[in-house]
């Protein structure tokens, strides 16, 4: 059953409360919102807007209309939490997860409630450790109640789960030394990817601004600020399709004018390169330390643009990453991996390298796996992934191409 | 809005001078100090004892487990374990989405009671009410799935309220505490700061030396104040020098670059003029303190709106620039006689 998506609403919570309605754990979540998903936005609005999150607990109570949607539901059970309405708020959550009973991300908010309710607390420290398990507990679940019983049932099937894979993974105190940051320009993009990690709700944006934890940057003054912190050595840039952000060469200038020693990198389809206009505006802004990393998904035009889902796109693309390399600018080619291009693999590496590998200004040619965000998580994870990256590491290992670069990260989501 | 899990280091002095920041054998609760390991957040202990504290937590090494326990049962401190955290040098999870909001030691993590060797999370409380609130806020992030997890932000400011914070500290820190915005987060609250420093507020001296862990919404807020004259007045009734022992450490001068990265002086400023015989990294568990030797070579800082200039003999040897990149300040906490 799919979940409907109330476009009006997330308006509603955007322009009149200043919230980015997205609840998932992806790199939107944390970019675009700056580490406050929707959860954060909104109990933090009750710590330090009081009024503010009365005026929209009132506007929720009186939707009626797609009050069965993600936006209402989850506006409506994060609004419980902050009022410490955690049975109550478990509840909403729960009518999504009847919905989408593999959706990772509402799992995570059920984990939340649990921790404060009473009863929950054991259940929650050890499904903390399993979280990895909860899209297979939903067979046997019944997600109406909020009680102790229907804990109980929840916190054996934890326990089975914890018998299987005792370990997780946890960060702690202070700061990280990072040196990559990711910030993405906007949603929009002139292709539709079957394995964008966009999520819908995204795809329209241009973001203008970025949220902190006070207010909104301008996002000009947000990636000069950025920019400026030592530690980053590179950044990149990503959408929906960069390029079409209003400001993308202005923002470029910027990163540039603000740190000599970066990288840069723009993840893009290169489409927009096809345009001799648009590439000359792009060459006249003399950025240098920049690579266009386009993707290409197979060798085969009608099965790349069956992929992206949109038709010439293949053709744009090959001729957008030519035109970016014989203007002096550096490129790479990145192939995602999906069902219907891993049996092309090797065919699309040999076409990459053959078409670009000896220009110069190309850099490599990266595998990668479908990023777990979007429509992925459901289709690829947990286990899928592995039977792509298997396949990738079996036909990349018997290949030797001494002349150019093919790599395979050993991370799935550093490279999205 | 978490209490530090490490002992730190206390403070690299110059080889030729008499070290700034010495150790101080307790005579009270030293059978704590003893069962985890070192002198660290001892004046925490006397916090939770004296009421002013609901609770702490603790990051106590599982083969001390069992002697710590038995130490907290002797003073009626209630305990519960979090979890363990195990492997601490693994980082396969900061590639995860969200890696770059993660904090420096990355970690496996284990239930409670699951066998595995490592540190132990611990809270600690002397009521059961106060152990119930705070174990239910009180999670590190997590990567679930190559993806970081964390938790809802008012988490935060609750998991603040049951670790016995200020709510104005809890507020500010709420608007402003933002270290993927801000590169010196500290530099927040001296801005907040609008009458003279109190060294009652002084938060850069952690660990030991201290009377408060939390960042003071400035460093002359009153509620930290009455606070920590609350807590100096009860740690003066069982061990006097201890009380001394931190007077002397929070009533320093200190140049903040960052979080983590402060260096500590003696002396008394005369104006813009600061002359010092010793100087000290506060903490070297994140940053190696590389103006340490800058500093320990000279003897004067003059601090200027944008740059320090260090000297010696009346002679300038070093300029530090004040960048958008190292926004440090200088802040003086050693003439003040509020107590």
């Amino acid at each position: 059953m799919i979940i409907p998506f109330d476009e009006n609403l997330a308006k509603t919570l955007s322009v009149n409360y200043g919230l980015y309605s997205h609840r998932e754990y992806n790199d939107y979540s944390f970019d675009v919102s700056n580490d406050m998903t929707l959860i954060s936005q909104i109990t933090l609005m009750a710590y330090n807007d009081p009024d503010r999150f009365k005026s929209l607990k009132g506007f929720l109570a009186g939707y009626a209309k797609g009050a069965d949607s993600d936006q209402f539901l989850s506006s409506a059970a994060y609004c419980r939490y902050a009022d410490r309405e955690f049975e109550e708020g478990m509840k909403l959550t729960a009518s999504l997860l009847e919905c989408r009973p593999t959706d990772l991300d509402a799992w995570l908010d059920v984990c939340f409630f649990l921790s404060h309710i009473s009863d929950g607390y054991r259940t929650y420290l050890n499904m903390r450790f399993h979280l990895y398990h909860f899209i297979h507990f939903y067979l046997k679940y019944d997600f109406r109640e909020v009680n102790k019983e229907s804990i109980g049932i929840l916190d054996s099937l934890v326990r089975s789960a914890a018998e299987s894979d005792p370990e997780i993974r946890e960060g702690y105190d202070s700061k990280a030394a990072f040196d990559t940051e990711y910030l993405i320009l906007n949603g929009a993009c002139n292709n539709n990817c079957e394995i964008c990690p966009t999520p819908f709700s995204l795809r329209d944006y241009d973001f203008k601004e970025r949220i902190i934890r006070n207010g909104s940057l301008p996002l000009s003054k947000y990636i000069f600020i950025k920019a400026r912190k030592k530690k980053i050595k590179t950044f990149v840039l990503k959408g929906g399709e960069p390029t079409f952000h209003p400001d993308y060469l202005k923002i470029v200038r910027i990163l540039a004018a603000a740190r000599k020693d970066i990288s840069i990198r723009v993840r893009s389809n290169a489409r927009a390169f096809c345009d001799e206009r648009r590439l000359n505006k792009h060459v006249d802004a003399n950025v240098s330390n920049m690579t266009i990393e386009a993707g290409v998904y197979s060798e085969d035009p009608e099965k790349h643009d069956a992929i992206a889902r949109a038709r010439g796109s293949h053709a744009q693309t090959v001729a957008g990453i030519k035109n970016v390399l014989s203007s002096g600018m550096k490129a790479s080619a990145r192939i995602t991996l999906c069902d219907s291009n891993i049996g092309d693999l090797p065919r699309t590496l040999d076409f990459i390298l053959e078409t670009f590998g000896s220009r110069p200004g190309f850099v490599e040619a990266a595998v990668l796996l479908p990023p777990p965000s979007g429509e992925n998580l459901s289709k690829y994870y947990p286990d899928a992934v592995k039977r792509l990256r298997d396949a990738a590491m079996s036909m990349i290992a018997e290949r030797q191409h001494s002349e150019c670069v093919v790599t395979m990260p050993n991370s799935v989501l550093a490279l999205d | 809005m978490s209490e530090n899990k490490t002992e730190s280091a206390s403070g690299i002095s110059s080889p030729t001078k008499p070290p700034l920041f010495g150790w101080y054998k307790p005579q009270y609760l030293y059978d704590i100090c003893e069962a985890r390991g070192g002198i660290g957040q001892l004046f925490l202990y006397y916090s939770v004892l004296a009421g002013l504290k609901p609770a702490l937590d603790e990051w106590i090494p599982t083969e001390r487990l069992p002697r710590y326990l038995k130490v907290c049962e002797k003073y009626g401190l209630l305990t519960e374990i979090e979890s363990i955290f195990y492997n601490e040098a693994s980082d396969e999870v900061r590639d995860s989405i969200g890696g770059e909001f993660l904090t420096t030691t990355v970690a496996c993590g284990a239930p409670a009671g699951s066998g595995y060797s490592g540190r132990a999370h611990i809270y600690v409380s002397k009521s059961e009410e106060a152990l119930d609130r705070i174990k239910r806020t009180g999670w590190y992030p997590i990567s679930v799935n190559r993806r970081i997890v964390t938790k809802p932000q008012i988490d935060y400011m609750w998991f603040g309220e049951h670790l016995g914070y200020p709510k104005c500290c809890i507020d500010y820190f709420s608007r402003v505490n933002n270290h993927s915005l801000y590169p010196n987060t500290l530099l927040l609250p001296f801005k907040n700061t609008k009458s003279k420093p109190n060294y009652l507020c002084n938060s850069l001296v952690k660990d030991a030396y201290c009377y408060l862990y939390h960042i003071p919404c400035g460093f002359d807020c009153r509620a930290t104040a009455e606070l920590s004259a609350e807590l100096r007045a009860f740690i003066q009734k069982h061990d006097r020098g201890y009380a001394d022992y931190i007077d002397r450490h929070m009533k320093l001068n200190f140049i903040v670059f960052r979080e983590r990265d402060i260096y500590a002086f003696d002396g008394v400023p005369e104006g813009n003029v600061l002359k010092y015989n010793v100087t000290a990294f506060v903490d070297s568990y994140l940053y190696p303190g590389e103006l340490l030797n800058v500093f320990a070579h000279n003897d004067t800082l003059a601090i200027h709106e944008d740059k320090i200039f260090v000297m010696s003999g009346g002679k300038i040897t070093n300029t530090i620039h004040k960048t958008e990149r190292a926004e440090w300040f200088f802040i003086s906490f050693a003439d003040d006689n509020t107590i």
